[in-house]
Parts: structure tokens; C-alpha cells; sequence
């Protein structure tokens, strides 16, 4: 893993980064609709559409309005709300801040449980666990994020009244850490089920596959203690390919916040970037866009870089 | 419910007011019928999720603020909660449908309806100390409506669009404002209830410039304290309120989109009051002890477009047919749960322009099916009918029209319906119904949430434009003596004259039904027990907060 190898990772962001925000402009011109018609909603009359229209530079053709958006967004200026007429760099900004929050946590919890039920379950193969993990496993993939986030919010937080079901700290008086705290459980388990599920299945092959493998046998034929054999040999193997897994899983997390989100009414990227979808607001969107697409390019590129750093035979 | 049911708009019909009377006693009776055994609904009381404090008022809402500066702010759901802060001119206090003084004491119509003379409360300041005086309207108008003002920051979405005649404002005397408009326009002084029309602090808004809406000042019951986008908007008393200081000491506003999650965070707690509810969850609110259900009517309309262009539509019996195949009493009882009245009119049932020997489409099978044949279709025909998914005001349009699709169903009637995501649906429909992506819909749907009890604010835009003023006349419909009506009721200063033009125009609508006529709906809501005080007024854009205690 040389320098070069890395900046030639990094490089490649910029035109992935270029190419989403493209794409999703251009989606959003493809849909029916725009700003001014979602502004005025029923009251949309002709003449006052037109008008508004005129006003805000949408009659424009789309590749002239993006032009006109990336040429301010390469000197770091993503524009103004059209609806609200904020700063979308600092709405972005701050949003993005608690979907950061709510997405590591998730991610640490999907990594910690799946590592090792899978674990667990691998070198217990055909057990009562393997089997309970099996299960486990295919439900967290088969239940959509939204409906158990739905679930959770109604079991924990309206019938049981346990746990706080909306929003990142109390309306009144909250602000510390435990504050959060109480209020990440529901939607860190809803946004981490389905990666844990995955995260579990793929560590249980992996480690099955591993544990049969030839250095594994050459490592016990050494004579090397059991507890060494599974930590050192069969673990450390096993996470390979879980690494490289993980850089995906990051981007399943990102896409799934925003259902879990607007559920939890968790402030984050995902409840803002849905909103300026429904309300057609377009550099709202492109600002929400860039930041999750340069997100999930660099964890990719860490993944890359982890799993290089990992595995002896992708050492130059 | 059942008080807040009594105290509805006056004057209603007497007929409405007896059946409501029943309902409630209906309703009373009930508990002490069926004694549910366990109550599923019910909150636990082990609890342990925070409540709000005694003088705070947590209010969920269906969605975020779009802007707190009424220039800029578009939609029911920014207008109630921004309501709390500004005052208008004039407004709608419970429980009636007529126009009460606001910021304004009296007012008077010029008999041409070329100008509108409002006299203002003496003694009102903004939440900064200015004075509420005539400089200050007339700064509040021109800044969103005479684009060469200093202060004007547009292009701005409502304003142009609620007051197309506005020429000039002027102060008369320092308490005394006069607008002059461009044309004949008795509906101008209605328009004033519109949120938009809220009147702001000269000196604050002068500062603030663009930025007002970070800073917004009224001189409303509650002033502005912070905004978290998307998390919480504060809001806290003003002492100095001229209807007197309000009860409690803090609103804060929460953002709850989803709609099982909002009713989710009423019966947990989390929040006091819902502002919008959707028609499901009311048997559930009337069955938990911890909650109150606290509806009243309001001056909304749903309705459904037929496209006259349509072959079959084309004839006034087919039209007429499908408004008695659907059965808007099951529908109002068990789709909406008794939330709605039936319609017959783009007017409200016992306002002063509401046509009370309107032809009412009661539910008549036999009837539709003989009309049908009259119209030279006794085997029904196929109908392509286009829905929203949601939409502001539009309550359930997928249960609703589903309904109305099993009732077609039953004359021989089609009803193909195809379901748009909600502003792809408004801009397919702007254009009529004829070629929206080269298919011709026969059907679509709608709904109006009106300030006040004028229904000139809207009638012309959605049954009366034509060509490429269509506007939302989404059927087409072109009756020259019905045109001309509504044109002449738009411009007569005096309201009687008016009425009576609006009731010869409602007959002629009414038969020629170019809509299927189907609800208006109440303004609903929901509050924890221990909530007292919100009264409700027919204008949905609007809520009275001042009064609101909690025990």
C-alpha cells in the first residue's frame, strides 16, 4: 500500500462526487415538478407560476442551472434554500453532524454484535446458537429498517414508555451526553438490525471457511494453544473480507437513515434531503447529495486502505 | 368533543345543529353502554419519558416551518404555528365565520370597491416596542408587494398571488390606512385573513433586511425566541399582548412528519397537541381517558374534478348520475369518522353566500343508474382517475378514493385510478386533464382551505378560468351566465348583493355538476386531557393559543 496507491484512491473522489451530483440533478429535472410549483402548491395560477418561475432562474435549461450551481459550488458556495432562503452549506453542515452521530453509533454496534454472533456461531456450527443466529440473521435482512423503526418507537416508546421515540435530545432542559444517549437506542438498533444481520452471516461463512483452511491445520500441527489458533489465525482471517464488507454496509447505513430518520425525527442529512426532495428544492438536494456521495467515498477508500493494511497478500 | 361541538360556526342551519346535538348525545351515551374491559390505547403510567412543564405547550405538526417571514412563507402548516406571532389586520376569532377586528378596529369598503379604509387599534406595539400604526401597514405591504420598495427582498410565492389588486397603501392619518387597488375587488378585504397579510415591525424588518426570517417580529400573542430546523421552534409570552398577556409561558413547535409517529408522540406524552390527524386514528383518541379529540367545522371544500372534455362527461346526466352513485354518508362515517359534512357547493353550509335550496346529491342508487341510462350509458363506461398520494388539506385521498371507486363500481362505472407522488400530481393537473403525458384522465381531485366564508377568494380560479387562464379549472367547465355571475359578485361592494349573486350561481354549478361535490372537512385535532382552552376558529390557517392553560 504505497502513498501513490492512496492518492490515486483519493483522486478518483472527485469525479464520483461530480458524477452524483449530475445524476441527481439531472433525476430531479426529469421529475415532474419544481420549486415555484411546490411553493404555491393548489395555488399554482398560471400567470404567478410563470412569474415565480422566471424569478428564480428555473425556466432555464437544467445543464445551464447546474453549470450555474457548480461553478459556485467549486469556490465552496452551495447557494441558498430556494423555499427557505437559507445557506445550504450550513444547513447542510449541521444536519450532516448528527447523521455522523447517529450512523458511527449504529455502525460500532452493527460491527461489535454481528462480529460476534458470527464469530460465535461459526465455531459452533449446527449448535442451538448457530442456529438461533441463522434466524436472527435472516430476519434483520427480511424486516425493512422503516417498518422496525416503526415498531420499536411504538413498543419502547408509546406502550412501554421507556425509551424517548423522536428527536436528538429532550424539547425541554435535555442537552447531555445521556440525553442522547437515550435517544440514539431506538434508532441506532433500527439502523444497525440489517447490517448486523449481514455483518453475522458473513463472519459465520467467513469463519467456517477459515477455520478448515491450511494454515489453520499447520497452526494446530505447530502445536499453538486453541485460544491463539482462534484468535490469531482464524479471527484475524476471518475479518478480511468482513472489512471489505463494511465499506458497503456504511453505504446501505447512509441510504437507510433517511427512512429511519423521519421516523425517529432524528435532525440528520436523511429527514433534510427527503424534505427538499418532496419540496423540490434543488440546492438543498445537490448540498445533501454532495455531502452523503463524499461520505461514502471516503469510507470506501478507508475500507480499501484497512483491508490492504490487513491482508498479507495485497502487500506489494 | 362534545362541547367544543356546540360551540361551532354560527350561524349554522338549525338541521345541522339538531343532528350535531344528537351525535353528541349519541357519543355521551356510549361509554356508559360498552365499558371497555382493557383499553389498549392507553398510556402506561410507569412512564418514565419526560412531560412537558405546566406553562409549556408542545405542539406536534405534520411538517417543518417554511419560513417565519409571511412574505416568504407558503402553506397551512408554516401559517398556524406563525400565526402565534403576528397579528393581522383582521382575523377569525371562535366561534364564528364572521370577519373580527384584528390590529384593525373598523374598516370600510369604498362602495366602487376600489379602495379599502381601515382604522387601527390604538395603543398595539410589535414585540420591539414599535408602535402598530399605519406607517407600519403600509410598510408591511409594500415590502412583498411593490417590487420597487428598498425593501423588498423577493420574488415572493403568496403575496402576488392573494392580492392581485393591490395598487398602493397610504396612511390616511397616523391610525387610519387606505389601500387603493388596481381594479374592482370586493374580495381584497376577505384576502386580508390570509396569513401573508400579517403586519410586521417596520424597524425590525428594515434592519433585518433578507434576513428578517431569522428575527421575525409581530405583534402577536407569542414572540419569536429560537428555530432548530427540523427539531424545535420556541416561542415565549408577550407580556404586552393587547388582548391581554397570554396563560401559558412557552410554545415550542415540533416538526412530526410521519403520521403514525405524530399520534404516536400524543399518546406517550411526548408532545400536548396534534395539529393535523389523519381520520384513523380518531376511534383510537376517543377511546384513550388520557386524550380529548377537539374538532370544529372550518371553511375547507373537497371536491372532485370531471372532465367535461371527456366523452362520456360530456353530458350532464352522466355527471349527475356519478354524484348520486357515491355514497358520501358511509364515507363521511366511516373513511373520515364523522370528521366532515356532506357539500354541495364550493360555499360553506350557513355562511352568508351558501345557497341552502342547493341541489344536495344524497346518495341514490337507482337514481344514478337511471340518469346513466338517460345519458346513454345504462352499462357504465371506463373512467381514468388521477390521485394524489397525500397533499396539504387532501385528509386520506387514497382511502377516499378507493371508496368511491367500490360506489362507481356498483352503476357500472370503471374508476381506474392512478396515484402521483403530490407535486408531480399539481403540476400534471395544471394543465387540465386533457393530455397529461399523452393519456386523458376523466377524473381528479382536490381540496380548498379558505381563511374566511368568501368564496370569491377562490370559486372563479377553480370553476371559472378558461384557455390559457385556466388556472385550476381542471373541468373545464365554460357557462357564460355562471361566469358572469362570479365576475359580478367579485366587484359589488355590498355583501347582500353578493350573497344573492353567489346562490344564483351555486343552482346553476350545482346542476350542471361539473364536480362529483363531496366534503368539507372540520378542522381536527388532538390535545392530552390535561390541555384546556384551545378554541378552534373556522379558519384553519389560524390557532388561538393565547387562551390554552394546562393542569
Amino acid at each position: 500500500m504505497s502513498m501513490a496507491w492512496v492518492a490515486r484512491r483519493l483522486a478518483l473522489v472527485v469525479p464520483t462526487l461530480f458524477a452524483a451530483t449530475i445524476v441527481v440533478f439531472m433525476m430531479i429535472h426529469l421529475a415532474p415538478g419544481d420549486a415555484a410549483q411546490a411553493m404555491l402548491g393548489p395555488m399554482a395560477a398560471g400567470d404567478t407560476l410563470a412569474k415565480l418561475r422566471q424569478d428564480l432562474g428555473l425556466n432555464d435549461p437544467w445543464p445551464t442551472q447546474y453549470a450555474r450551481w457548480l461553478s459556485r459550488a467549486v469556490q465552496g458556495d452551495l447557494g441558498r434554500s430556494i423555499r427557505q432562503q437559507l445557506p445550504v452549506a450550513a444547513m447542510v453542515q449541521e444536519k450532516f453532524k448528527n447523521t455522523a452521530i447517529l450512523g458511527i453509533v449504529s455502525l460500532t454496534v452493527a460491527v461489535v454484535v454481528g462480529l460476534a454472533l458470527g464469530f460465535i456461531a461459526g465455531l459452533n456450527r449446527g449448535s442451538l446458537i448457530d442456529r438461533f443466529v441463522i434466524v436472527l440473521a435472516s430476519s434483520g435482512i427480511a424486516i425493512p429498517s422503516f417498518f422496525l423503526a416503526l415498531l420499536l418507537s411504538y413498543i419502547f416508546g408509546t406502550r412501554l414508555g421507556w425509551l424517548p421515540s423522536s428527536g436528538m435530545y429532550e424539547l425541554q432542559g435535555g442537552g447531555g451526553p445521556g440525553d442522547l444517549a437515550r435517544h440514539l437506542i431506538l434508532p441506532a438498533i433500527a439502523l444497525a438490525a440489517a447490517p448486523i444481520a449481514v455483518v453475522a452471516r458473513m463472519t459465520r461463512s467467513s469463519t467456517l471457511e477459515v477455520t478448515s483452511a491450511d494454515y489453520v491445520r499447520t497452526a494446530r500441527a505447530k502445536g499453538l494453544s486453541e485460544s491463539s489458533v482462534t484468535l490469531g489465525h482464524i479471527f484475524k482471517n476471518a475479518l478480511i473480507p468482513i472489512i471489505h464488507l463494511l465499506g458497503l454496509q456504511a453505504g446501505v447505513l447512509l441510504s437507510a437513515t433517511a427512512l429511519v430518520e423521519v421516523v425517529f425525527s432524528w435532525p440528520g442529512i436523511g429527514s433534510l434531503m427527503v424534505d427538499s426532495i418532496l419540496t423540490r428544492d434543488l440546492p438543498v438536494t445537490q448540498g445533501c447529495v454532495l455531502a452523503i456521495a463524499a461520505a461514502y467515498a471516503l469510507v470506501s477508500v478507508a475500507a480499501d486502505m484497512a483491508h490492504a493494511a490487513l491482508d498479507p497478500r495485497m502487500h506489494d | 368533543m362534545d362541547e367544543q361541538r356546540s360551540r361551532n360556526i354560527e350561524p349554522l342551519s338549525r338541521r345541522r345543529l339538531l343532528k350535531q346535538g344528537a351525535a353528541a348525545a349519541a357519543l355521551a351515551a356510549t361509554p356508559s353502554l360498552i365499558q371497555p374491559r382493557r383499553n389498549a390505547f392507553a398510556a402506561p403510567s410507569r412512564s418514565v419519558l419526560a412531560q412537558s412543564t405546566p406553562d409549556t405547550l408542545i405542539i406536534g405538526m405534520e411538517a417543518e416551518i417554511s419560513s417565519f417571514d409571511p412574505a416568504i412563507m407558503t402553506g397551512t402548516s408554516t401559517f398556524r404555528p406563525v400565526s402565534s406571532m403576528f397579528d393581522m389586520l383582521t382575523n377569525l376569532f371562535d366561534p364564528t365565520t364572521d370577519i373580527k377586528p384584528d390590529l384593525a378596529e373598523s374598516w370600510e369598503i369604498a362602495p366602487d370597491a376600489m379602495s379599502v379604509t381601515m382604522k387601527l387599534r390604538p395603543g398595539v406595539k410589535f414585540h420591539d416596542g414599535t408602535d402598530v400604526n399605519a406607517d407600519a401597514v403600509v410598510f408591511s405591504f409594500e415590502r412583498m408587494l411593490n417590487t420597487k420598495s428598498p425593501d423588498y427582498h423577493g420574488p415572493y410565492a403568496f403575496p402576488p398571488f392573494f392580492y392581485p389588486t393591490y395598487k398602493t397603501s397610504a396612511a390616511v392619518d397616523p391610525m387610519t390606512v387606505k389601500f387603493e387597488l388596481t381594479q374592482p375587488d370586493a374580495t381584497f378585504f376577505s384576502a386580508l385573513v390570509w396569513n401573508t397579510g400579517s403586519i410586521v415591525s417596520p424597524t425590525a424588518a428594515k434592519a433585518a433586511g433578507k434576513d428578517f426570517q431569522n428575527n421575525p417580529i409581530g405583534a402577536g400573542p407569542f414572540k419569536f425566541v429560537s428555530w432548530d430546523k427540523d427539531v424545535k421552534t420556541v416561542m415565549e409570552a408577550f407580556p404586552g399582548y393587547w388582548g391581554g398577556a397570554p396563560k401559558l409561558k412557552t410554545l415550542i413547535w415540533k416538526p412530526i412528519i410521519e403520521e403514525a409517529a405524530r399520534f404516536n408522540q400524543l399518546m406517550s406524552g411526548e408532545v400536548d397537541f396534534i395539529v393535523s390527524l389523519y381520520p384513523q386514528f380518531v376511534p383510537a383518541i376517543q377511546a384513550n381517558p388520557n386524550l380529548q379529540l377537539i374538532q370544529g367545522p372550518s371553511l375547507h371544500t373537497w371536491w372532485c374534478y370531471l372532465n367535461m372534455h371527456y366523452e362520456p362527461l360530456k353530458n350532464a346526466k352522466v355527471r349527475q348520475a356519478l354524484n348520486y352513485a357515491i355514497d358520501k354518508k358511509s364515507l363521511i362515517d366511516n373513511v373520515l369518522k364523522g370528521t366532515a359534512v356532506q357539500s354541495n357547493s364550493w360555499s360553506w353550509p350557513g355562511t352568508w353566500s351558501y345557497e341552502e335550496n342547493v341541489m344536495s346529491y344524497d346518495y341514490d342508487l337507482d337514481k344514478a343508474k337511471s340518469l346513466l341510462a338517460e345519458g346513454g350509458y345504462p352499462n357504465g363506461f371506463d373512467l381514468p382517475y388521477l390521485i394524489p398520494e397525500s397533499g396539504s388539506g387532501m385528509v386520506a385521498p387514497k382511502e377516499i378514493a378507493t371508496a368511491m371507486q367500490a360506489d362507481l363500481k356498483k352503476v357500472g362505472v370503471n374508476a381506474q385510478i392512478e396515484t402521483m407522488e403530490w407535486i408531480s400530481y399539481l403540476t400534471a393537473t395544471q394543465q387540465g386533464l386533457d393530455n397529461i403525458n399523452g393519456k386523458q384522465y376523466g377524473m381528479c381531485q382536490t381540496s380548498w382551505m379558505n381563511p374566511v366564508a368568501d368564496p370569491g377568494l377562490y370559486v372563479e380560479y377553480v370553476s371559472a378560468g378558461q384557455g390559457d387562464k385556466l388556472g385550476e379549472n381542471l373541468s373545464y367547465y365554460d357557462n357564460k351566465e355562471y361566469i358572469d355571475l362570479l365576475a359580478q359578485a367579485r366587484v359589488n361592494a355590498d355583501q347582500a348583493k353578493r350573497a344573492e349573486l353567489y346562490k344564483q350561481a351555486q343552482k346553476i354549478f350545482a346542476e350542471d355538476a361539473p364536480w362529483i361535490f363531496m366534503f368539507h372537512s372540520n378542522f381536527v385535532t388532538a390535545a392530552r386531557k390535561n390541555v384546556q382552552g384551545i378554541a378552534l376558529s373556522p379558519n384553519q390557517n389560524v390557532l388561538h393559543l393565547e387562551k390554552v392553560t394546562k393542569s
